[in-house]
């Protein structure tokens, strides 16, 4: 009996322990964060953590060599940066479950418009409006014009309810604009005149999409999706939404309304749905994913594509050139009902919470982004001898070994891409286009190695787009907004496929969804 | 009748064994007291639940998980699960004080420990996010006339009366059949008790830890965080909000019973057809005599199941797709002079709710039956040749051969696989997942799909919302684990668990 008793006891206190440990943390806080902005002495930090997606380099593409130059430059070349890379279609995923616990969310994250809205709305993010106030990058006088319009976009409300910067974007936004084919264009019976430089009106704009459709027997336009993953939404098929808006926006009377139940988003729809009915836009849309749709532009399936500006532009007419297809694409100008493309909000460079030294952190690793010399060029450009060169020497590229290409020394040029030796690299995170700040002698050092297209079609989107307006996350927002955003997106679906009328789904939206879209509007009104 | 300790053979009326010195019980071995640790499972899920429920405001609820002194919790769990192990361990009686003892500790914790009320979120100290907290006492709860007694304080009293009165009464008996056979002819295990069993194969014990701690560590402690179904858990800092999840998902979510119905839809007519699909096949491959095409045909069904979900998606696409690029509505089309001949008009198979469920049900059919004939075929192979020979001789043909020796072999193999299928019917999520898209959400939505769009659709997820439809999922899953193993038990006369 006593050897038993001992025996009950030593498991008992082995299970004790184990429901103590498993009963804890649930009203755990954390203390080892520092997220004050009283003034201190601003120390450099030794080691953070930093979750970015793959618009920095990948390491299959020269990502370690970039960690390791960054280094060499960043403060006395000892910060210890351990570089956190989720997949970056599940990229959101990984940072979701990154922040489900303190000890595991990074020092530093790079987050979309909705995700940065939605963590300092929460209050993860530090508060670096007095950091970058006092920053280089601030005073360095090297901002361009349009700066101030990226910087306001990114002043979001916190946990206390204030307007203030969480995060810092080192460049523009940028966003998308209307390719068309000049091939499918004169298949269709019209000129490259009838549409470049012009403002159309929609009815010019479907009529020109009607006859490419009847002259290729084909979809014209192949979207990623009849509607976008983020903010603005609608800018795959711009000209089809026009004014109409997704989500929720702040009306000429200064009440937020929800866009998507307006007549505009009624008559887009149903815009939408005739397309579809009329082969103009691909059915398939609604299972593309992005790259399933540039394909379908690279396999000439379609003709007319809305995609990214600045780079991209270039890059569709390389691939179109690589596919030995015609290259030549016309962004035409916003048609009439569209007034201006939409500029999205910049993804924003922010420090967590949970970050020990996060005045550290900006300034040695956030305001260096942009300081007009080696950092910036790292950024825009990638790792020197990886990415870029100045060293006299000949480059070639895989495929094209016989059309060397000689550079004299202290020349700045571009290097085959480490991931895809067929053609040079392009760029790294900044696109030296959309770059906030410029270098500090006047120039950029990789300017040559913009290419002519990026660079008209970058100047083209600047001056025929508006930067998107953020909308403030409050908690019955951030409760609601998946649910919300997902009927949203099933009756998008569904109408454009022929199942219900655009005034039916709009019907339905309210039905399933109008207590909760009441809930958050009388939220927004407060 | 044997020594309990060494084994060797007593005298009648032995008080003490000759050889070892081991008392001798006059009593045979004691079943398990189910009705008591039943109780104890009771009075344990009862701390989970509300003592105190706002009337009004379902989140507003109040028990041993925001208690201000989490101790009581602890040693309420603790006593409870003593209970348990004493019962286990054959010590019931000793089990009424651990139980008595849970008890007191409730009593005093419901009656003396203020509650931690959630009060919104502040920057704590160095700018982390931290939970505001008022603590009110029970009788303040209770004066304000907003509050009442919650289902918890009952569920916890009747779990704790049930645990000592089940002590009493031997519930397995009435299940249990009387063998008649003197105990010196049973086997040792059942003669000895748990404790020398364990002593005497210790070293087999010792070699099975490392598979214990592997499937304590990965499978069970996990099932801890079973208790965020009962929290707010919004990014970080959860708190206790009773039973609302529970109680928005059966009442207010959108999405969750459509899931739900998707999930037994689509799980159980793929399981069906699966297993139907697989037999057929088993059966012909069965009758081909050309080795080499047995052998060439099985590998060739077998290969799509080693292919990811991924892949198999974009090739249905692509098959699929209302263009030129599908084949099957380019031979539709262009073979049978459907759609105006032009592809482009064909049958949207993978966007239209009225075609998603049948092209789902094929894709599975086509990935995962080939796979499904391994079992069937290894129980072909061992029916008797001689069977055959004899119903030749009477005559059978082919088909009869089949009907009535083949398929009569096959019919336990049939039942084991589709109730083993049976119990897994809830955890329906990859295959979804990538055919799905949101033309088709309203057919396609199962409940992991829903679990993942809640999570990571945009906005702020709530883990103890998703746990809590886990939680459900798992409790069905459960359900339909002893529904199996009772059918398994009446057709084949022996459970599967």
């Amino acid at each position: 009996m006593k050897k038993t008793v001992k025996k009950l006891a030593a498991v008992g206190l082995t299970l004790t322990s184990v429901m103590s440990l498993a009963a804890c943390g649930n009203n755990s806080t954390d203390s080892a964060a520092s997220g004050t902005t009283a003034a201190k002495e601003v120390t450099q930090p030794k080691s953070f953590t930093v979750m970015v997606d793959n618009t920095v380099v990948t390491e299959t593409n020269g990502g370690k060599e970039f960690y390791a130059y960054l280094k060499t430059l960043l403060g006395d070349g000892t910060i210890d940066i351990k570089w956190i890379r989720p997949d970056h279609s599940g990229y959101y995923d990984a940072v979701g479950n990154a922040f489900n616990a303190t000890d595991s969310m990074p020092d530093v994250v790079l987050l979309s418009a909705d995700y940065y809205a939605l963590y300092a709305s929460s209050g993860y993010l530090w508060d670096m409006t007095d950091a970058w106030n006092a920053s280089e990058t601030k005073n360095s006088g090297r901002l361009i014009k349009t700066a101030d319009n990226v910087l306001n976009a990114l002043q979001v409300t916190g946990l206390d309810g204030q307007k203030r910067m969480y995060g810092f974007s080192p460049y523009r936004g940028n966003g998308c604009c209307t390719y068309v084919k000049k091939t499918w264009l004169e298949a269709a019976g019209h000129q490259v005149s009838d549409v470049q430089g012009k403002t159309l009106t929609f009815d010019e704009y479907y009529k020109i999409l009607k006859d490419m459709q009847q002259a290729k027997n084909s979809v014209v336009i192949s979207s990623a999706g009849y509607i976008g993953p983020e903010a603005p939404y609608t800018n795959y098929l711009p000209e089809f939404y026009q004014k109409a808006q997704y989500s929720f926006y702040k009306a000429a009377d200064g009440k937020y309304v929800d866009g998507f139940a307006q007549k505009e988003m009624q008559d887009a729809l149903t815009r939408i749905q005739t397309a579809v009915k009329d082969g103009v836009i691909d059915k398939e849309s609604v299972n593309n994913s992005t790259a399933n749709a540039r394909d379908k532009f690279y396999a000439d399936n379609s003709g007319v594509f809305t995609y990214w500006a600045g780079t991209w532009a270039d890059t569709l007419k390389t691939q179109l050139e690589t596919k030995g297809l015609d290259s030549e694409l016309i962004a035409i100008n916003p048609i009439k009902e569209l007034g201006t493309y939409v500029e999205r909000i910049a993804p924003a460079w922010c420090i967590t919470t949970h970050a020990e030294n996060p005045e550290g952190i900006f300034k040695y690793f956030i305001d260096t982004m942009l300081d007009g010399g080696d950092v910036q060029t790292a950024w825009e450009y990638g790792a020197k001898g990886t990415h870029w060169d100045t060293k006299a020497e000949s480059v070639t590229v895989k495929g094209k070994e016989d059309k060397p290409t000689e550079y004299k020394e202290g020349e700045f040029h571009m290097l085959p891409s480490p991931e895809k030796p067929t053609g040079l690299m392009k760029k790294n995170h900044i696109d030296p286009i959309l770059a906030l700040a410029t270098f500090k002698n006047g120039t950029d050092p990789g300017a040559k190695a913009i290419t002519d297209v990026a660079k008209t079609n970058g100047e083209f989107f600047a001056n025929n787009s508006t930067v998107a307006v953020a909308v403030p996350y409050t908690e019955e927002m951030a409760d609601n907004i998946s649910d919300i955003n997902k009927q949203r997106n099933i009756i998008v679906s569904k109408v454009a496929n022929g199942e219900m009328s655009a005034a039916d789904g709009i019907k339905e939206y309210q039905s399933k969804v109008g207590n909760k879209v009441d809930e958050v509007l009388k939220s927004l009104n407060k | 009748m044997q020594c309990k300790s060494c084994n060797t053979e007593l005298p009648k009326h032995a008080k003490v064994c000759p050889k070892c010195g081991a008392k001798v019980s006059d009593k045979g071995p004691q079943n398990l007291k189910v009705i008591a640790i039943a109780g104890a499972v009771i009075a344990f899920i009862g701390g989970l639940l509300p003592f105190v429920q706002n009337t009004g405001d379902v989140e507003k609820a109040y028990s041993f998980m925001n208690i201000q002194m989490p101790v009581f919790w602890y040693l309420y769990m603790i006593a409870l699960v003593a209970t348990i192990l004493l019962c286990v361990a054959k010590k019931e009686k000793l089990s009424i004080i651990t139980t008595a003892i849970a008890g007191v500790i409730f009593a005093v914790a419901f009656f003396v420990s203020p509650f931690a009320e959630y009060a919104g979120r502040q920057q704590g100290k160095g700018g982390t996010v931290i939970n505001k907290y008022n603590n009110v006492m029970l009788s303040d709860l209770l004066s304000n006339g907003e509050n009442g007694i919650g289902m918890g304080t009952f569920v916890v009293i009747i779990g704790l009366i049930v645990a000592i009165i089940g002590v009493f009464f031997d519930l397995l008996k009435y299940f249990k059949k009387e063998i008649n056979v003197d105990a010196k002819y049973m086997t040792n295990s059942i003669n000895k008790s748990v404790w020398s069993m364990v002593y005497y194969y210790r070293w087999f014990y010792v070699m099975f830890l490392p598979a214990l701690i592997f499937v304590l560590l990965f499978n069970y402690w996990p099932m801890l965080g079973l208790r965020y179904a009962f929290t707010s858990y919004k990014i970080t800092n959860p708190y206790y909000i009773g039973i609302t999840h529970f109680h928005e998902m059966a009442t207010a979510d959108i999405y969750f019973w459509t899931a739900f119905k998707n999930t037994l839809y689509l799980s159980i007519i793929k399981l069906i057809l699966n297993t139907g699909a697989a037999v057929i096949i088993s059966l012909l491959l069965h009758e081909i005599s050309n080795i080499i095409f047995k052998k060439t045909v099985q590998t060739i069904i077998y290969l799509p199941h080693f292919m990811s979900w991924v892949v198999t998606a974009s090739l249905f696409r692509l098959i699929l797709a209302p263009s030129s690029s599908g084949m099957v509505n380019t031979f539709l089309a262009e073979v049978l002079g459907m759609f105006g001949g032009n592809p482009s008009n064909g049958i949207f198979f993978l966007g239209d709710p009225r075609y998603w469920v049948g092209s789902y049900f094929v894709i599975n059919v086509w990935k995962d039956t080939g796979w499904g004939t391994i079992l069937f075929l290894a129980t072909l192979s061992g029916i008797s040749p001689e069977l055959y020979e004899a119903a030749e001789i009477d005559g059978a043909n082919r088909f009869n051969k089949m009907r009535y020796i083949t398929l009569p072999a096959l019919t336990n193999t049939i039942i084991t696989v589709f109730i083993l299928n049976l119990a897994k019917v809830m955890n329906l999520f990859e295959s979804v997942f990538v055919l799905m898209n949101d033309a088709v959400y309203d057919v396609s939505n199962v409940l992991q799909t829903f679990v993942y769009y809640k999570t990571f659709g945009g906005g702020r997820p709530d883990y103890g919302y998703t746990t809590a439809v886990g939680l459900f999922r798992s409790v069905v899953s459960g359900v339909l684990v002893i529904i199996c193993n009772y059918a398994s038990k009446k057709v084949r006369g022996r459970g599967i668990v």
